[in-house]
């Protein structure tokens, strides 16, 4: 499936500047592994060294967690990709 | 009542002397206001260029002024405490998080320094009406309120507004002194009654929130602070700060769209930091109910946000079913969401909602009073208080409108509110049985909605800070790769593991410094403003040649000028400890299934710290460090 990434204002010197990065997947997962394929920065965007998720990714409206990522995209679907900014 | 006015000192060195050329103080007025309520006297004196640039502003300011001028053991709702409110040399200016300040006082919650900022825009005002910062000493006979219109300061009667909350005192005011304009920071009843987590608002929907300063004020018997200015103090180079405006305003910040406690909400419930039921539990399924995203999708009418400022994080909420909901209250944030919401069980977003209008209204800190409520239900749950003890009342998981009748309560200290009123630590240890193992405070300062299983920066942040467990006095980068070009001088080249080895403990040393700076120049921490452009809007504002380098040495002085305040009034490294709650696993969800750090491995951490901070291993900074960073030791 073709996906675009919509990448968050600040993260975007991290993907050369890109607004949206297109990428090949049938998974959130396998979306997200294509991103970090391309730039290997967004591995430790993605998650501390724990291993805990330090961005917000949203797929259809909805929030996805780790237990989500094996779940389905559609062809011509979008992931939003933010950092996390924790309240306050 | 009088009015009454103090002169100021001479402007040069007296007896006709030559005045020396004076170092650059851009962006201060190089002038404090000193009330003294007990004499009904208002004085003016200089903030020295010496003491801004070794304290800088904001919690810097409070830190030295408390340490050097108030005895030890004194009591924090006596006269002889003093209420400090202060800016930064950035605050005022047109530009994203200019709009803050910082107060403090004696804690009447910790007893050792509290602190606490808020954003708006009084503080706006007061930069312009001629002040770096207002100090007030002593109790008035009656109620009173401050006047200060560009640099005529002036205490009048407020016998009409006492008892009146935040809405009513501004109207009046505003309404009396004929200035739609005049922004005004006040204590609602909770302030009053002397709850001891009432808060300072700040207009309608800002408060200095943490530490009980509502209280202070209230036991001074001064209702309010109306300002009203028109004139910036100069800054040594406003086209730089000019082109850094620029730079801040360039992006649209992440939070503008949702908010604090947005979708990441669903992130904290799902890897255990968002509280629920006191902090014991781990899964709260219905958090969507209660998030940024459903409060935009049902009641929100728009977003805010502090003078000058783009980020616009601030929710304002509207309703008039089941019960009204007044959108000038703005709405609830994240802190509020976890504290009225989840960590009660109450998944009734109106009910939060209103919460929150009813605590800026009161004059209540959210994080303190929801606290408060847990713990009550819990010892309810358990059965170490009856219905006997709280006088018929019910408290049960997941109540909103019991969360809404006890604030009323506590506001005014009516019934069981009294009791709530005295804050989780002090009710646990008039309960005892256990109960003190699930208060779960730092030097008896609630704990904010982050649980510190879920995150390293809060639980070491928690432990260490000293005003208690503060969830704003360790944030920094450096546990991602964002922001890592700021750490590279201080040797920090790649994103720190989040454990509590050594790289973690001298980074978080940083992160604190970098949080005491923001807090002390006073620059909010939520637009997108890096560490490297915070330094170079410090220099271009003040003048001065300036850098990380002295900047991390003014943080030190600062956290080191607060340490020596709370081993003053008997605190110690004891009191660096966390609850017994937070070595405990979490009853479900993805903290239930690991062991939190122990306490061996925190003691350790603890001790790192004092290391890197300069203090001995009982956390006393070492003779050779007060030295090093020029802190004066007051005779006493």
């Amino acid at each position: 499936m073709s996906v675009t990434i919509r990448v968050g204002p600040a993260y975007r010197e991290y993907s050369g500047g890109r607004k949206t990065v297109s990428v090949e997947g049938s998974t959130v997962r396998e979306c997200l592994d294509a991103l970090v394929a391309l730039f290997p920065i967004f591995r430790d965007l993605l998650f501390d060294g724990e291993g805990a998720q330090t961005s917000i990714i949203i797929h259809k409206g909805e929030v996805m967690v780790k237990s989500r990522f094996d779940e389905p995209v559609e062809d011509a679907s979008e992931i939003d990709l933010l950092p996390m900014v924790s309240g306050g | 009542m009088a009015e009454v006015r103090s002169g100021q000192a001479p402007a040069d060195g007296g007896a006709g002397q030559p005045v020396e050329p004076q170092p650059p103080m851009g962006g201060y007025n190089g002038a404090i206001l000193r009330v003294n309520l007990t004499e009904m006297r208002l004085d003016e004196e200089p903030l020295t260029y010496r003491v801004a640039r070794r304290y800088l502003g904001g919690a810097g300011l409070i830190a030295y002024f408390l340490y050097k001028e108030l005895p030890p053991g004194i009591d924090p709702l006596g006269p002889e405490n003093k209420l400090i409110f202060a800016l930064g040399p950035v605050t005022g200016l047109t530009l994203p998080g200019a709009s803050r300040y910082c107060a403090g006082a004696k804690s009447p919650l910790t007893g050792g320094i509290a602190k606490s900022e808020s954003g708006g825009f009084w503080m706006a005002d007061l930069k312009r009406a001629g002040y770096d910062a207002i100090i007030v000493e002593g109790r008035a006979e009656a109620p009173v309120y401050l006047w200060i219109n560009d640099g005529k300061a002036v205490l009048k009667d407020a016998g009409h507004l006492w008892g009146k909350d935040t809405k009513e005192t501004q109207e009046t005011l505003r309404s009396e002194l004929g200035d739609r304009r005049i922004k005004i920071a006040a204590i609602g009843p909770a302030g009053e009654h002397m709850v001891r987590y009432a808060c300072i608002m700040t207009g309608l929907v800002d408060a200095c929130g943490r530490g009980g300063l509502g209280a202070v004020m209230g036991s001074k018997l001064l209702k309010a602070i109306a300002v009203r200015g028109h004139r910036l103090p100069e800054i040594a180079d406003p086209e730089k700060v000019k082109a850094l405006t620029k730079v801040f305003l360039a992006s649209k910040h992440p939070l503008s769209q949702y908010g604090t406690g947005g979708p990441e909400m669903m992130l904290h419930e799902q890897d255990g930091d968002l509280p629920v039921r006191n902090q014991r539990d781990g899964l709260f399924p219905n958090v969507k109910l209660i998030n940024g995203v459903t409060i935009k999708e049902t009641v929100r009418v728009k977003m805010d946000g502090c003078f000058a400022c783009n980020v616009r994080c601030k929710k304002v909420v509207k309703f008039e079913e089941p019960y009204p909901c007044d959108e000038e209250y703005g709405g609830p944030e994240y802190e509020t969401l976890g504290a009225l919401g989840s960590n009660c069980a109450i998944d009734d977003l109106k009910a939060i909602c209103k919460g929150n209008e009813r605590c800026n209204a009161l004059g209540l800190d959210t994080i303190s009073t929801g606290s408060a409520i847990a713990f009550m239900m819990e010892c309810f749950e358990r059965g170490l208080i009856t219905k006997e003890e709280t006088g018929g009342v019910e408290f049960a998981w997941g109540d909103g409108k019991l969360m809404l009748n006890s604030l009323e309560w506590i506001a005014r200290r009516q019934g069981i509110g009294d009791f709530l009123a005295e804050g989780a630590a002090r009710m646990a240890k008039k309960i005892g049985r256990g109960s003190e193992k699930f208060a779960i405070a730092v030097k008896g300062l609630d704990a904010a909605m982050h649980d510190a299983r879920a995150m390293p920066s809060f639980r070491i942040g928690y432990m260490l800070h000293p005003i208690g467990a503060d969830h704003c006095g360790s944030i920094g980068p450096g546990t991602t790769p964002m922001g890592l070009a700021a750490l590279q001088p201080f040797g920090i080249l790649e994103a720190v593991k989040q454990d509590y080895g050594p790289k973690r403990m001298s980074l978080f040393k940083l992160q604190q410094c970098f949080s005491t700076i923001a807090d002390s120049m006073v620059l909010c921490i939520m637009p997108m403003i890096d560490a490297g452009q915070r330094a170079e809007l410090l220099k271009a504002v003040t003048g001065w040649n300036t850098g990380w380098v002295e900047m991390i040495q003014i943080a030190e002085r600062i956290i080191t000028t607060m340490r020596l305040f709370n081993l003053r009034e008997g605190l110690t490294a004891a009191d660096d400890e966390l609850p017994e709650r937070y070595y405990e696993r979490k009853t479900d969800g993805i903290l239930s299934t690991k062991d939190a750090p122990d306490k061996a491995s925190m003691a350790r951490a603890r001790q790192m710290y004092y290391f890197y901070m300069g203090w001995d291993s009982l956390g006393v900074p070492r003779p050779e460090k007060i030295s090093e960073l020029e802190i004066e030791v007051p005779a006493t």
